[in-house]
């Protein structure tokens, strides 16, 4: 059961440390190793505007990706890698609406162990819990969450991430940031046909090469060696 | 991004080449390493990869029925035996983005079999 | 009114590994066969090809061969005081619904369970006393002896292409495989995978430790491989995209490239897709089962298959509900404790540490499904006493990477922040410089444990949910204490930059993130009516000619994946099926 080590495991504890923010090896290691020179890209972004978000949401996505994922040596910001318009989409298509979701009442809180219970599709939670951060936003700093400053940001996202904020409105904080978080996430590492990860920024952070993946003799020939990744994506295929 | 096959191995090939003399029936048993994807029947349809009969001599990507990549169709190549041996060494390095999940057979004497039996089968 | 079809001699529900081993066995043999299944058909060639195969968010995050909760899905709760509420979306486990199955995007994990298991209760009792087994464990003997499974474990081991390295064959015992394994008639029919570095750094550290590493069975070819039915498989290209797809290089044995096509090739074999079965129909004695009913789900008409005998081979979980639905065998009742359909659910339970070493160069994103090293030195080892420790059952320990793909795999150091620079500095430097080392242990039947209908939530189709009631024992807590100190402790050994150490869960079992797609019990096979749903050829204790394939006839769960058994149960029961059952249609016990 590896899967346990791997996904579960590894999530919990992160989020619980998350908070905790204790040392930490910073040292920045040369992130991105090309070998190739690039040739002309597909461009595999999707086009600038909102599908879902309004005026207030999408201006506290943009100002949280870019909170969240600065520009620094191991990537551009969240607006420059695609992440506003990842999470756009994700909450305009299949996913946001709620197509796989089991919607049949009744509705009841139950416990932790039973999961996600909310009578509200991703792109109804991601509605909600916007307008409640800013209604604490508002409340603690006079003024919504993208004109706080970083500091204020900071506290926010923590107070988010941690749970120390509640919703005057009884929505869940906690199932509002594993769904934001996932889709940070999710959109800094999916493949860029989804409009994040713009120019593969997210692989190259990591070294993941993509798609292509004949790896038969790389085993060996990159036995402990860094693999000069030649990073690939869907669009780069198609 | 991709690199462009490089003069390198055409160079390799071309001093150290036996394909003229490849042995078409040990090519057969290397074959199989193909099998599970390309049929060797003419018309073959509905494989993993496309039909190989009478692939020397034939343009890249024009088998009727089978969905090539775009990097297959625009690859320009007429398959010849130095093609062919560059390909199945380095899939991606001959046509980068193609799709065929197979990382290459790295012994210059097995493609040259290989090669052989293509050859003498397949057309 | 739903409209009649005509009378076949099978009909199967659900076309994974076990509907389709008997789908091609049933129809070379002559039979007239008819499988339904619910999902929808996928073409390796069209659905599993470059470069669209690729997309994790797709396949791994949105899970798009999986079962859709909006149409169907549990209830779920940890204690019969609990109001059980729907699983509203995947997470713990993620049956599949396509045809194959969960087959399709299963990584090829395939073991050999023995009489460790099958003799459970016998063997504690008599090397530990009848005490030692705690008066609410309701583990059982299975009915079934390794001797009489050895052949169709080889039979599954060769269709499935099956990569590993013999510990034990014929008692002698081998160089490099598991010496703790039960006899082998002959080796695996492929040699191991290529190790990659992860499992090989964590073998060497086992071997210094005095433990007994050897490589993971699993069904990826580690070369081009004909299977003795003709399939043919490409070799395994240790892509890293292996659970949660399909193998876009017919290398990961499968049923949708393997026995299914067979079955289909043969004019009395006919598959339905799309084709959602509602339940199983008993004739007015209620001993015999004449057919099913089922929708088309493209249109939502009802149609009634009837058959002269019913397989019921759907995903675990979905056949005990089918039995549920259609009120076959008695419903278990944990109160009375009487009542054999529901029993015996279990789960699997583990444990995980994170080594980080500065400088070395992992290549997560390179390997096999089954690219791992394993030890069973705390799981089937006969040394391993469990007297002092008190608990029953085993866990292997491995170590290697299977499909550590970006968006679910990210390793950092507790106590990195969750963004910001900092977090993306350790994120970039240790991806590729770290490995696990994972425990995965069995769970032992308990009288709480156990399915049954929901009283209140409802599917699409207007049918009760099935109500899952779980949650991790005693036995469970002091197993994974144990498998945590000895990962922490190896772990150690190997002086690791950083260890991010492994730790027993305490929490009680939940619905997320996601853990295993090894649910097994609920209609369990046993010796005797009283005690089990089936007999030992997997035949209905209550209607003869209603067989049900799957790992829902284990009446325990052991460290190991579940396929291995459940493969050769399929071949098992077709063997019956044919050679007896067919010939004198009754009890096969």
């Amino acid at each position: 059961m590896k899967d346990i080590e791997k996904e579960g495991f590894g999530r919990r504890d992160f989020l619980k440390s998350a908070v905790a923010g204790g040392a930490v090896a910073a040292a920045a290691t040369a992130a991105v190793v090309t070998t190739q020179p690039a040739q002309a890209q597909p461009a595999g972004t999707a086009a600038s505007g909102y599908a879902y978000l309004n005026l207030d949401e999408a201006a506290f996505v943009e100002a949280m990706v870019d909170h969240m994922v600065p520009a620094d040596q191991y990537s551009p910001k969240g607006t420059d890698m695609g992440l506003a318009i990842f999470i756009d989409r994700a909450l305009a298509g299949g996913w946001g609406k709620g197509e796989r979701l089991y919607m049949q009442g009744p509705w009841k809180p139950g416990v932790p162990s039973q999961g996600y219970q909310l009578p509200l599709t991703p792109a109804e939670l991601y509605r909600a819990g916007i307008a409640a951060t800013n209604a604490h936003c508002a409340k603690t700093y006079g003024k919504t969450f993208d004109r706080l400053d970083a500091k204020q940001k900071q506290e926010v996202l923590i107070g988010l991430s941690s749970a120390k904020i509640t919703f005057s409105d009884g929505l869940p904080v906690r199932v509002f940031w594993s769904t934001v978080y996932q889709t940070v996430i999710e959109g800094m590492f999916a493949d860029p046909i989804y409009g994040g990860n713009r120019d593969k920024a997210g692989w190259k952070m990591i070294g993941f090469p993509g798609v292509i993946a004949t790896h038969a003799q790389d085993i060996i020939k990159y036995r402990d060696k860094k693999f000069p990744a030649d990073y690939t994506s869907i669009s780069d295929m198609s | 991004m991709y690199r462009k096959i490089t003069i390198a191995a055409a160079m390799l090939f071309a001093m150290g080449a036996v394909h003229a003399d490849g042995d078409a029936k040990r090519g057969q048993k290397l074959f199989d390493e193909c099998v599970a994807c390309h049929a060797p029947e003419r018309g073959a349809t509905g494989g993993v990869g496309p039909s190989l009969f009478g692939v020397i001599g034939r343009k890249a990507g024009e088998v009727a029925d089978f969905r090539y990549s775009p990097a297959m169709k625009r690859s320009g190549v007429t398959w010849n035996e130095r093609d062919l041996d560059a390909y199945i060494e380095a899939p991606q390095k001959k046509i980068p983005a193609n799709r065929m999940p197979y990382s290459g057979m790295p012994e210059a004497r097995d493609r040259a079999d290989l090669i052989a039996y293509l050859n003498a089968t397949f057309k | 009114m739903a409209k009649v079809m005509k009378e076949v001699d099978a009909v199967i529900i659900g076309l994974g590994w076990t509907g389709g081993i008997l789908a091609k066995e049933l129809a070379e043999a002559g039979m007239s066969v008819v499988a339904l299944e619910r999902g929808t058909m996928r073409d390796p060639a069209k659905d599993y090809a470059l470069p669209n195969i690729r997309d994790e968010l797709r396949y791994v995050q949105r899970h798009d061969l999986m079962m859709n909760t909006a149409r169907d899905t549990l209830t779920i709760r940890n204690n019969p005081s609990q109001e059980a509420l729907p699983m509203r979306k995947l997470g713990s486990f993620l049956p599949g619904d396509v045809v194959g199955g969960s087959a399709v995007h299963w990584s090829g994990h395939t073991w050999r369970w023995t009489d460790n298991e099958f003799k459970i209760r016998s063997n504690y009792e008599a090397r530990y006393g009848k005490k030692f087994i705690p008066g609410d464990m309701t583990i059982q003997d299975w009915g079934i002896t390794y001797a009489e499974l050895e052949p169709y474990y080889d039979k599954f081991e060769y269709t499935a292409a099956v990569s590993g390295k013999a510990g034990n064959i014929r008692g002698k015992i081998q160089a490099g495989g598991n010496p703790f394994e039960a006899p082998r008639a002959r080796d695996y029919p492929l040699p191991p995978l290529t190790p990659i570095l992860s499992s090989e750094v964590f073998s060497e550290a086992a071997r210094n430790a005095g433990y007994h590493p050897f490589p993971r069975p699993s069904a990826n070819a580690s070369r081009a491989y004909v299977n003795p039915d003709g399939s043919k498989f490409g070799a395994c290209q240790y892509c890293g995209y292996c659970q949660r797809f399909g193998c876009e290089a017919n290398a990961k044995g499968s049923p949708h490239m393997t026995v299914i096509p067979i079955a289909m090739s043969k004019p009395n074999f006919e598959l339905r897709a799309n084709a959602w079965v509602t339940r199983i129909i008993k004739d007015a004695s209620g001993k015999r089962v004449t057919g099913v009913a089922y929708t088309n789900v493209l249109n939502g008409e009802e149609f009634i298959q009837p058959a002269s005998m019913v397989l019921l081979t759907a995903y675990a979980i979905n056949n005990v509900h089918l039995m549920l639905l259609s009120g076959i065998g008695k419903p278990y009742d944990p109160v009375s404790q009487t009542g054999v359909i529901g029993k015996n659910y279990c789960y699997q339970t583990g444990a995980g540490a994170t080594l980080f070493f500065e400088g070395r160069n992992f290549n997560p994103f390179i390997n096999a499904g089954g690219s791992n090293a394993t030890m069973d030195d705390f799981n089937i080892n006969p040394d391993f006493d469990r007297g002092q420790l008190g608990f029953v059952g085993g866990y292997s320990i491995g170590a290697g990477f299977n499909t550590a793909l970006p968006i679910g795999y990210r390793p950092v150091p507790r106590g990195t922040p969750q963004w910001g620079t900092e977090w993306k500095a350790a994120t970039s430097k240790w991806y590729q410089t770290a490995m696990n080392i994972g425990a995965s242990g069995g769970v032992m039947a308990n009288r709480y444990n156990y399915y049954d209908l929901d009283p209140t939530y409802r599917n699409a189709f207007g049918l009760p949910l099935m109500r899952m009631t779980f949650d991790y024992k005693d036995n469970e807590h002091k197993m994974g204490r144990h498998a945590a100190a000895q990962i922490n402790a190896l772990a150690k050994t190997m002086n690791p930059t950083h260890l991010n150490e492994a730790s027993a869960r305490t929490d009680p079992w939940t619905v997320v993130p996601y853990q295993s797609t090894h649910n097994t019990g609920g209609t369990i096979m046993g010796s005797n009516p009283g005690n089990s749903a089936l007999n030992k050829y997997l035949q209905s204790w209550d209607c003869h000619n209603l067989f049900v394939v799957g790992a829902n006839v284990f009446p325990h769960n052991a460290s190991y994946n579940p396929t291995g058994p459940v493969g050769a149960l399929a071949y098992w029961t077709a063997d019956a099926i044919k050679n007896r059952y067919v010939k004198n249609p009754g009890m096969l016990v």
